[in-house]
């Protein structure tokens, strides 16, 4: 993603609406992309980058030239994730969301009417079940394609911490798929059926 | 990336190294293409970042800041003409019945405007349909693929879109361009189109000034057409004529021979059947199926609820899963003995078991669906074995599974059964 140029960051700056809507356009795909992977199954990705694209415009005067905008934008769509999960795990806990828990979480069903929703719904189960160092790990190098040192700047940690991690939640990510029957047939039935949406 | 990984942990000498064979065993359990499912699976939708956008831009929203000032311009023009927008959380909504002045992106009951400006009236928003009306401007409409099930229509003058799939635009020089998907565009109340990939339609010229030879009468009546198209894809975008002085061909208007007879309620069950068997979208088709149930209120018994029954089947693969239950509730209810009473309460509790997370609920059609034994009603044993084991009750889980087995557990849920078994003789 191309660095804002100084007259945009300027304008940026400045609140100038073209400036806002060009860094929305160009942002707005990878912000909600990590919502729905790393915000899990409970959570509105779309209230979620809704949060990140405000704060991000509340602070972009501390934005730097020389940052990389997805480096920061990372760092923010983190924080209110966690913030969300943290928010709706205590309204759990205090009784505020009735959010049924089943044992058996991850039932799609053999011949159950699996559509694009769920495929995206049971996906999301699936990397929820990984401690977020491995869901960021997998989410950034396995879905999203970027190398292991790209990853690393992004979380702050070394290349080959990413590759260590990486390891152990493929792992995991795989039981987690298979355990809830949503095998490699099936994944790839995604595929052939148009993709997510 | 499982190279890389090998190479750098032999060079960072860790401890942790996993060996060749574990490697190799989890890299063919989630490999290249499995990782390319699952990042499509959760892509967002143009949807999505239209509806966050429009959110950003709400100044009125609690959570929009930042856009307000040129928010505030389109809220007061709005405001000039007398009307206000409904500014709650979420995407906005235009206030029933009334012109808005309309800038893109916002959401408008179903479908989200994602380009062009105008003004429109919204005449019917709730959560089965969208009817909105194009006063003026033109407007890029996108309709999220998962509301299929759900209605979405755009009107201007005598002219309706009726669309299901996913990007459209409609102005009021009543020109309809698709580029890519389905849709059917009515005029004065009647069918006059049936558009595709790449075709487009405008109305027909004045009669007496231009002498042409007419368009081949292809169309039929509303609704009743042979369907041998296949399946629609995701994306349906309808581009107005007028904005784009490029040719464009004209693949169907509105003929001015009288409409043929209506015909027989068979055949006309017969045509609905037929777009089913050729892979209609399930959206598409409990609306045909409504169609049937509407037009032929005299039609025989049995054909109307199977007709019933089929527009069922369609909504369980459409509504949101508490809305199809209850379809299947009341129909079953009223058709006790309905032959398909065992699938539809199969359907109805995979949905209250899966979507619903309601296994208690989900008992009561699993025992309606193993009544008619075979391998739905081994199917229905297996699940209700899961259920009862999740409600607490191993003993009747037990009781479940072991109906499953004499029966025969299908291959594709002998997973499902084996989970049960082990989860059984574990130690709770």
């Amino acid at each position: 993603m191309p660095r804002p140029s100084p007259a945009t960051l300027e304008a940026l700056r400045a609140g100038e609406p073209w400036a806002l809507e060009q860094f929305y356009a160009e942002h707005a795909r990878q912000v909600l992309g990590w919502a729905i992977r790393l915000g899990g199954p409970r959570l509105d990705p779309e209230d979620i980058a809704q949060d990140v694209f405000a704060i991000a415009f509340r602070r972009i005067h501390g934005f730097r030239a020389d940052s990389q905008p997805s480096t920061w934008l990372y760092g923010i769509t983190r924080n209110v994730i966690a913030n969300a999960r943290r928010r709706a795990a205590i309204r759990r806990w205090v009784g505020l969301d009735d959010v049924p828990e089943l044992e058996e979480r991850y039932e799609a069903g053999p011949d159950a009417l699996v559509d694009a929703r769920r495929r995206r719904r049971v996906v999301q189960e699936a990397l929820d079940t990984l401690a977020p160092r491995y869901r960021e790990v997998v989410v950034l190098c396995d879905l999203e394609g970027r190398s292991a040192p790209e990853a690393g700047e992004l979380l702050q940690i070394p290349a080959g911490t990413v590759y260590s991690r990486l390891h152990y939640a493929r792992k995991a990510l795989a039981n987690a798929l298979d355990e809830q029957g949503l095998g490699r047939d099936e994944l790839i039935g995604a595929l052939a059926a148009g993709g997510g949406r | 990336m499982s190279d890389d990984w090998k190479r750098r942990a032999a060079e960072l000498g860790e401890a942790t190294e996993p060996t060749e064979a574990e490697v190799q065993r989890v890299d063919a359990r989630l490999d290249a293409d499995v990782r390319q499912a699952m990042r499509i699976v959760t892509e967002p939708t143009e949807a999505e970042i239209a509806r966050v956008g429009a959110r950003l831009r709400d100044a009125r929203a609690p959570r929009a800041l930042p856009w307000a000032s040129s928010l505030a311009l389109t809220a007061a023009a709005a405001a000039m003409a007398g009307v206000g927008w409904s500014a709650r959380f979420g995407p906005v909504d235009l206030p029933v019945g009334e012109v808005a002045t309309i800038q893109a992106p916002v959401s408008v009951g179903l479908a989200t405007v994602i380009e062009g400006q105008g003004s429109a009236r919204v005449l019917q928003a709730n959560r089965a349909s969208t009817v909105v009306e194009v006063v003026d401007g033109e407007l890029t409409f996108e309709v999220d693929p998962r509301a299929w099930y759900r209605s979405v229509s755009v009107r201007s003058g005598d002219v309706e879109v009726r669309v299901r799939g996913t990007r459209f635009s409609v102005s009021d020089a009543r020109s309809v361009r698709v580029e890519h998907g389905h849709v059917e565009v009515f005029r004065g109340g009647r069918q006059v189109a049936d558009l595709e990939d790449g075709q487009a339609w405008s109305p027909p010229a004045p009669p007496p000034v231009v002498v042409r030879k007419p368009p081949p009468p292809k169309m039929e009546p509303p609704g009743w057409r042979p369907h041998t198209r296949p399946k629609p894809p995701v994306q349906a975008v309808l581009s107005p004529v007028v904005s784009r002085p490029e040719p464009v061909p004209v693949v169907a208007t509105a003929p001015r021979t009288p409409p043929p007879p209506k015909p027989s309620a068979a055949v006309a069950f017969q045509t609905v059947l037929s777009r089913a068997e050729a892979g209609r979208d399930a959206g598409i088709l409990a609306a045909d199926w409504s169609i049937f149930l509407g037009s032929y209120p005299d039609a025989p018994s049995a054909l109307r609820t199977e007709a019933r029954a089929r527009r069922l089947e369609a909504w369980l693969e459409t509504l949101p899963p508490e809305d199809a239950v209850a379809r299947v509730a009341e129909f079953l209810a009223e058709e006790p003995t309905h032959p398909r009473r065992h699938e539809l309460a199969y359907a109805q509790a995979t949905l209250l078991r899966g979507d619903l997370r309601d296994c208690q609920s989900a008992l009561e059609p699993y025992a309606l669906a193993a009544s008619g034994g075979g391998d739905l009603g081994a199917r229905a044993h297996v699940f209700a074995a899961v259920c009862e084991l999740h409600l607490g009750r191993p003993e009747a889980a037990a009781d479940e599974l072991g109906k499953a087995r004499a029966i025969g557990v299908p291959e594709d849920v002998e997973r499902y059964a084996t989970r049960v078994e082990r989860k059984l003789e574990r130690p709770r």
